[in-house]
């Protein structure tokens, strides 16, 4: 019913016959198409499907370059290359982690959690099966269970990865000072680039939650050089400048990102604080046809984006108020409670900010954005 | 070490990713005895499929694409089937254009349907892209008679049936009415409202007191009376404000609502309307069927379903109405004349409803919550 009136109301343009020949209707990401490495293994795997070793390799090069690129496709590709196996009750632990990676995208978390107790089973010395569950345990809240599987962490790898993960978890369970002290430790052990990024970034944000601005900027900047350019980092860097009305940085930092939903939203707030109001409506205009395919396909995944979407650049406090509501029935980390306080601030309907304020309350958290909206 | 890549970008991956899969659409329109469709694939997915990108350069261009529209349609026909009960459509592609949706560039392909027989009902099934990409989906719009059903098909559900537009209007119609059941069924603030208003249906003001009705007959008419009187004044507003003619901001709705309740409440208590109080049924009802329509517009409507759903969902609300009074009132004629009808129903239940009602009325004018009703 709801599709229907959705669709009716997203009308799009009626199609076209483009005027000439060498119009260019769509630019291809290189790594897919290019013929490079990505294409052969393709091709091998096309002559070979049940070969598990090479599904398992691409489905793999598939995740990375869905993240990378903040494109789900490539998602559909890596359960395309597992298909042989992807039904199956008991597939073997290499299928079974991937595709519990991939359920976790989709924010199917039984059906991960599920898998990855399956695999732990017969392998307890899986590392990334233990990090995997880690997070997922941590994003569903239940901080107890993300704790301890970073401690058996400590059994398979390094300390510092699995201080990494406890840090983690910590930061957004009401640890704050706690975290950032473990996680600052853990970084002069740390080697690899993606990890040192990884631990960064969750320093910027305790840092920033508590209100340390200076040192926040810093260790936003060290994030950004300390590994490739990732959509995750941007999206949290780009909200703190924001904050902080910088608006010009955030249009810079995001001049080539527009693909991605999230950091287009960004550019959109920033182009209008920023004064650029031609620019922000182009981007408003690109979001709002986004956002109504994705619902069209019954997708719920934008709730918290869709919220800001409303409410900075629609002004539609209530709109926004709601989608927050569901978006917190769905998830629970401090950014769903930070959206859902500003909606109901805005919408001065403080009786729907109280289940977030229990949250708070429930496990501590600190974080001088909430304490202020919180105040209002 | 690359095994540490490849789980670090898993846990990042967490917040949601910023795109939407893939997905293609299809409009199927009934006109006259046939039918046509517009089904716009995404040049990404092509690629993936067929192949469209020949100089290998990164980018498709109108030239390639054109070059490529048969090997395009032989893949896109070769991945649906439909039929009807007269048997197979022939589906051909009579012309290749270009669309764009929020994610990239699509190739609009304009189809007939070629469907033996009689036109009744289509039996669509889809597998486009399913093999190379299981989170790929078809979104299905299909228009016949003036109503328009949507349906998104995956690998789990690649087949659909479709009706004509009547049976769409009646399923629309039958899912509106559920709804306007429950939601009258959860609008705590309408029932109390009624039966607020109902409790001195069962008797009659004399000599300054609440006495028992003598007969059966003036009781059910008062009953009758303001139910319809109610009736047919929420069914008013709801229309005119479904169909946005008039329009009254939420906040004061609810409060007058919550008002509503308040007045009918201390007119039990004091009379004023005695035997009149249908009036106060029809003056309210007007705010309440403000109130509902504000349930209506959260759900949805369809456009091409409009009256089918409104009028659903107002018969829904009608027939919730219509079981409360029917446990109410015989309930309520049985034990008319006893003291603890009078004083404790009556009378306490008034008074509590008062103190409800202006609770409310603090509660939706300051936006805090108390009750939680």
């Amino acid at each position: 019913m709801l599709a229907a009136a959705l669709w009716s109301a997203a009308a799009p343009a009626e199609p076209f016959t483009p005027k000439r020949d060498d119009v260019v209707l769509e630019t291809l990401p290189r790594t897919l198409f290019g013929g490079g490495p990505l294409a052969e293994q393709r091709a091998r795997l096309a002559d070979d499907p049940d070969n598990l070793a090479l599904a398992s390799e691409l489905a793999r090069e598939y995740i990375t370059l869905g993240r990378s690129q903040s494109d789900p496709r490539y998602f559909g590709y890596a359960q395309a290359a597992l298909d042989p196996w992807w039904d199956q009750p008991d597939p073997p632990a290499e299928v079974r982690l991937l595709r519990a990676t991939l359920l976790q995208n989709r924010h199917h978390f039984e059906a991960a959690l599920k898998d990855l107790d399956a695999v732990l089973e017969s392998e307890p010395r899986n590392a990334q099966a233990w990090l995997t569950r880690a997070v997922i345990h941590q994003v569903t809240g239940d901080y107890r269970a993300a704790i301890a599987d970073c401690l058996a962490l400590t059994q398979y790898t390094g300390g510092a990865i699995a201080d990494v993960c406890i840090g983690n978890t910590l930061a957004v369970s009401g640890h704050a000072g706690r975290a950032y002290d473990l996680l600052r430790s853990a970084l002069s052990r740390l080697r690899h680039a993606g990890m040192r990024q990884w631990a960064l970034t969750t320093m910027a944000q305790i840092t920033m939650r508590l209100g340390e601005n200076q040192r926040a900027e810093q260790h936003f900047q060290q994030a950004l050089e300390a590994g490739p350019r990732d959509p995750y980092l941007l999206r949290v860097y780009a909200d703190f400048l924001l904050d902080r009305d910088r608006p010009n940085e955030v249009l810079e930092l995001l001049a080539d990102e527009t693909r991605d939903d999230a950091l287009l939203l960004r550019a959109a707030i920033a182009a209008r604080d920023a004064g650029r109001y031609g620019l922000a409506e182009r981007y408003t205009m690109l979001l709002e046809a986004r956002f109504r395919e994705a619902r069209l396909r019954g997708d719920l995944l934008h709730l918290r984006d869709a919220a800001l979407f409303e409410l900075e650049l629609k002004s539609d406090a209530e709109q926004a108020l709601e989608l927050t509501r569901r978006n917190w029935r769905l998830q629970k980390d401090p950014e769903d409670a930070r959206m859902l306080l500003r909606a109901a601030v805005a919408a001065n309907d403080m009786m729907a900010a109280k289940p977030v304020i229990e949250w708070i309350k429930r496990y501590d958290i600190e974080d001088v954005t909430m304490q202020t909206l919180l105040e209002e | 070490m690359g095994r540490w890549v490849f789980l670090l970008l898993t846990l990042l991956a967490l917040p949601a990713h910023a795109h939407k899969p893939s997905d293609s659409y299809l409009g199927i329109t009934s006109d006259g005895g046939a039918y046509r469709a517009q089904w716009d694939i995404a040049l990404r997915d092509l690629e993936l499929a067929v192949g469209l990108d020949m100089n290998r350069d990164g980018e498709i261009t109108w030239a390639e694409l054109r070059q490529r529209q048969v090997a395009v349609a032989a893949y896109a026909l070769g991945h649906l089937r439909i039929e009807t009960a007269a048997g197979a459509c022939a589906p051909e592609v009579t012309d290749t254009l270009v669309e764009h949706h929020s994610d990239g560039a699509y190739a609009a392909l304009i189809l007939i349907l070629n469907c033996p027989g009689a036109v009744q009902g289509l039996n669509v099934q889809y597998s486009l892209l399913f093999d190379l990409d299981p989170t790929h989906r078809g979104l299905l719009r299909y228009t016949a008679d003036g109503a328009t059903s949507t349906h998104v098909l995956g690998p789990g559900n690649p087949g659909v049936s479709l009706e004509p537009g009547e049976a769409n209007l009646w399923r629309a119609f039958a899912d509106y009415l559920i709804e306007g059941v429950w939601h009258i069924w959860i609008g705590f603030d309408h029932i109390l409202f009624l039966i607020t208003l109902l409790l001195p249906a069962v008797l009659v003001y004399r000599s300054g007191r609440w006495q028992p009705a003598d007969r059966f007959r003036p009781a059910i008419i008062d009953v009758l009376k303001i139910v319809t009187a109610f009736t047919v004044a929420h069914s008013v507003t709801l229309t005119l404000a479904v169909l946005e003619v008039v329009s009254l901001p939420a906040r004061f709705v609810e409060t007058a609502i919550a008002f509503s309740v308040l007045v009918t409440a201390l007119n039990n208590l004091y009379p004023v309307f005695a035997g009149s109080r249908w009036l106060l049924a029809f003056g309210f009802g007007l705010i309440h069927g403000f109130g509902f329509a504000n349930v209506l517009v959260d759900l949805g409507l369809a456009r091409g379903a409009l009256a089918a759903s409104l009028f659903g969902f107002n018969l829904g609300v009608e027939l919730g109405q219509a079981a409360i009074v029917a446990v109410f009132f015989p309930l309520a004629y049985l034990i008319r004349g006893s003291a603890f009808y009078r004083r404790a129903i009556l009378g306490a239940g008034s008074v509590a409803a008062v103190g409800i009602a202006a609770v409310w009325m603090f509660e939706r004018l300051a936006g805090y919550e108390i009750l939680g009703l």
